[in-house]
């Protein structure tokens, strides 16, 4: 008997993946197909679609954490962050209707400038820390704060040779900063892109690695049942709405985030290791951080390497050592960028 | 499963695994192969005349390296140079695929395509672009995933397909994978090879060897822990072959990208509802040209028994089981399936 159930496990297995499978190809040839009209869509279509996004985007906020200021939006609530449980409060916008998820759904696998069609590229860099707030010190006395801002200022330079011209710095001096002022910035200059600076402290261990983080949503069973209170009005079912969010979350931001996220961290890992046998690669992981939370672009921040290894510090005292992270982030928001621009290619 | 007769005739299904250094196929009709992901077109006019042909594919393109324009489409390094020749050297690597699979004239294609999880690398419209030209029908899909589905682990395992330039982890759940459930990370074939690479030259440093050598003896000898052979290859050490023990070095070089998998492996195992972490931890799945290194599912079984019960296993043909897990996927999907694509 046991084994006619596991048979009939199988099976069900089976034709939930193939449909799966379908599906999400479906998805991608649509894409294709969108790609095209959106060559020809008006301004004024641009526009609503933008609203429609931002009006999502703090849906999609209000599920994950607490809204934040954000473009769209003359409500302005304090950030709250629990690291441990994601905090839940209502959001916003009360209902958002089927034709609207429907076309965003059609056209989420497209990162947001580019679903606007922006050409041009604003990228924030944030060097993590500044002024009172010292970040990590080594044990020979260098700040994190200072790192960052060194090797943000290389970046900026590097970026500007590879041809990008809007690179903006959430701070271009030894300043004191608040996260929620940093984010504001980032709104401020409408950046594509953020990329905060820091640099690891591991307290008990000597190892020395990379790391990359960027922020998304929650599996949490009470975010998932919030999202069915607050959608009561529409006309999908709880399962519905959890699958187009799922897809939502995936596909625009968060996949955004991850994709830039891991590009970073590739190069960023894959050039250092050339120079350092050593270093590990702590991969791309999720995390609460409050700068990468209100933004509705990709956001990540990036660990370069540990300041608790003595080695490492050493390294980090030469200008030569920084350049070379600098062109390393910089050749990884180049390839994500690239990548992205595979769209436009016909 | 009932097929109409005639029906069943006239299709070819396969299976691509579309990898960064080889791409396989499998087919309906019985092919089994793959090639080097590599694609060159002859640099100029005469270099076109001495080769003969306008455009070279898997190891026949490396051959002739020095008279083409070389592209590895998937690797990202190269499409920086050239989104439209990565493209085009795509569309070249099914095009050599299927020829080798042999469709009757006339035969209606239906393929599915394994790409590396690896968002980053790989464009699925492009993909889907650039294959679409060549078949009736097509569904892209990423690669863990296949290898997961050809084994008939459709859920409570974990599938660890070790590349060369990713390792890819994909906990499976009876579902199609999320980005939840997947993961990648860069410590893979390639990063071997650049370890042994510079542990080589770190012994021989009046040596003259190439990575693509270096490749090959990892390849050709490429173990963890311990085996009762020796390893010797012969090197040029200050212009003179001569004889030498590498076997240390290709254990170490090996032996490096086994603390980042456990790792990865543990976390995502600690993410899973503890309800079904037991049984992913018996059914850990390694696949890839990586799983080939000799030893490497005991010794990641061992290092992993510090943190629970591990079982891990490797598929029984790494190089082949993408290509395979994309055919049975397109053998199993239902034709109206195929219809509306
Ligand atoms: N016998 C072997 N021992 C160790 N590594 C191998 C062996 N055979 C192939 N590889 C490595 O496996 C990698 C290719 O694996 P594959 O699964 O084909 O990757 P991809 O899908 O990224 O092309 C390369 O780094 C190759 O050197
Ligand atoms: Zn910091």
């Amino acid at each position: 008997m046991p084994d006619f159930f596991a048979r009939k496990r199988v099976l069900r297995d089976r034709s939930r993946i193939l449909r799966g499978v379908y599906e999400e190809n479906l998805l991608i040839a649509r894409r294709g197909f969108n790609c095209d009209l959106r060559r020809k869509r008006s301004l004024s279509r641009r526009v609503l679609a933008y609203g429609i996004v931002c009006a999502v985007m703090l849906v999609l906020h209000g599920l994950d954490v607490t809204p934040v200021p954000s473009r769209s939006s003359d409500e302005v609530e304090t950030p709250v962050i629990a690291t441990d449980e994601i905090v839940v409060t209502a959001s916003p916008v009360k209902s958002v209707s089927v034709a609207e998820l429907r076309t965003l759904e059609q056209k989420s696998d497209l990162p947001l400038s580019r679903m606007l069609g922006l050409g041009i590229h604003n990228i924030v860099i944030d060097a993590g820390h500044g002024g009172d707030d010292l970040g990590a010190i080594g044990k020979t006395g260098i700040a994190e704060k200072d790192i960052t801002l060194d090797i943000a200022r290389k970046l900026k330079a590097r970026l500007q040779d590879l041809g990008y011209p809007n690179v903006f710095m959430t701070r271009e001096d030894d300043a004191a900063v608040l996260l929620a002022e940093r984010v504001a910035f980032a709104q401020s200059v409408e950046a594509d892109l953020f990329l905060s600076i820091h640099v690891n402290w591991l307290p008990n261990t000597p190892v020395n690695l990379i790391e990359t983080f960027y922020f998304g949503p929650s599996r949490d069973k009470r975010v998932l049942e919030l999202a069915g209170q607050e959608n009561r009005g529409s006309e999908y079912g709880l399962n519905d709405f959890k699958e187009i969010l799922a897809r939502l979350g995936t596909v625009m931001k968060v996949q955004e985030s991850k994709d830039f996220a891991e590009s970073i961290q590739k190069s960023l890992f894959v050039n250092s290791s050339r120079k350092n046998r050593k270093i590990r690669d702590n991969g791309v992981k999720r995390a609460p951080f409050v700068v990468l939370l209100g933004l509705d672009v990709p956001s990540v921040l990036a660990e370069i390497s540990c300041l608790s290894n003595p080695a490492e510090e050493l390294m980090l005292k030469t200008d030569e050592h920084r350049r070379d992270i600098a062109w390393y982030l910089a050749e990884g928001i180049s390839n994500y960028l690239n990548t992205g621009a595979e769209d436009d290619f016909q | 499963m009932i097929f109409n007769e005639e029906q069943r005739e006239s299709v070819l299904f396969f299976g691509v695994d579309l990898g960064t250094s080889r791409s396989a196929i499998c087919s309906s009709n019985g092919t089994r192969e793959w090639i080097e992901s590599f694609v060159g077109w002859p640099k100029d006019f005469i270099a076109e005349k001495v080769i003969g042909k306008s455009v070279l594919v898997g190891t026949e393109a490396l051959q002739h390296r020095l008279s083409l324009d070389l592209y590895r489409p998937l690797d990202r390094g190269v499409i920086k140079e050239g989104i439209e020749g990565s493209e085009r050297a795509v569309k070249e690597i099914i095009r050599h695929l299927i020829e080798l699979a042999r469709p009757e004239p006339g035969q209606r294609l239906h393929a599915v395509v394994g790409v590396p999880a690896d968002s980053l690398k790989i464009n699925k419209l492009a993909i889907r672009r650039a294959v679409s030209e060549h078949v009736h029908s097509l569904m892209v899909v990423s690669e863990p995933f296949s290898i997961a589905y050809g084994i008939d682990l459709l859920s409570n395992c974990m599938i660890v397909d070790i590349g060369a330039g990713t390792v890819d982890f994909c906990v499976m759940h009876g579902t199609i994978p999320s980005e939840e459930d997947q993961k990648t990370i860069f410590t893979a074939g390639d990063y071997v090879d650049e370890q042994l690479y510079s542990l080589l030259l770190q012994k021989y440093p009046n040596s003259k060897f190439n990575r693509n050598m270096v490749r090959q003896f990892k390849e050709q000898f490429s173990f963890v822990r311990t085996i009762d052979e020796q390893i010797c290859v012969e090197l040029p050490v200050n212009g003179k072959p001569s004889i030498h023990d590498i076997k240390d070095e290709i254990r170490r070089a090996c032996e490096s990208i086994i603390p980042p998998i456990v790792e990865t492996i543990t976390e995502m195992v600690s993410r899973v509802d503890p309800e079904f972490q037991t049984r992913i931890r018996k059914n850990i799945v390694l696949g890839g040209g990586g799983s080939l290194i000799r030893g490497i599912a005991q010794c990641l079984q061992e290092e992993l028994s510090e943190y629970g019960d591990y079982q891990v296993t490797r598929v029984a043909d790494p190089l082949l089981a993408g290509a395979f897990g994309a055919l049975k996927l397109a053998q199993d999907m239902p034709s109206r399936y195929w219809e509306a694509l």
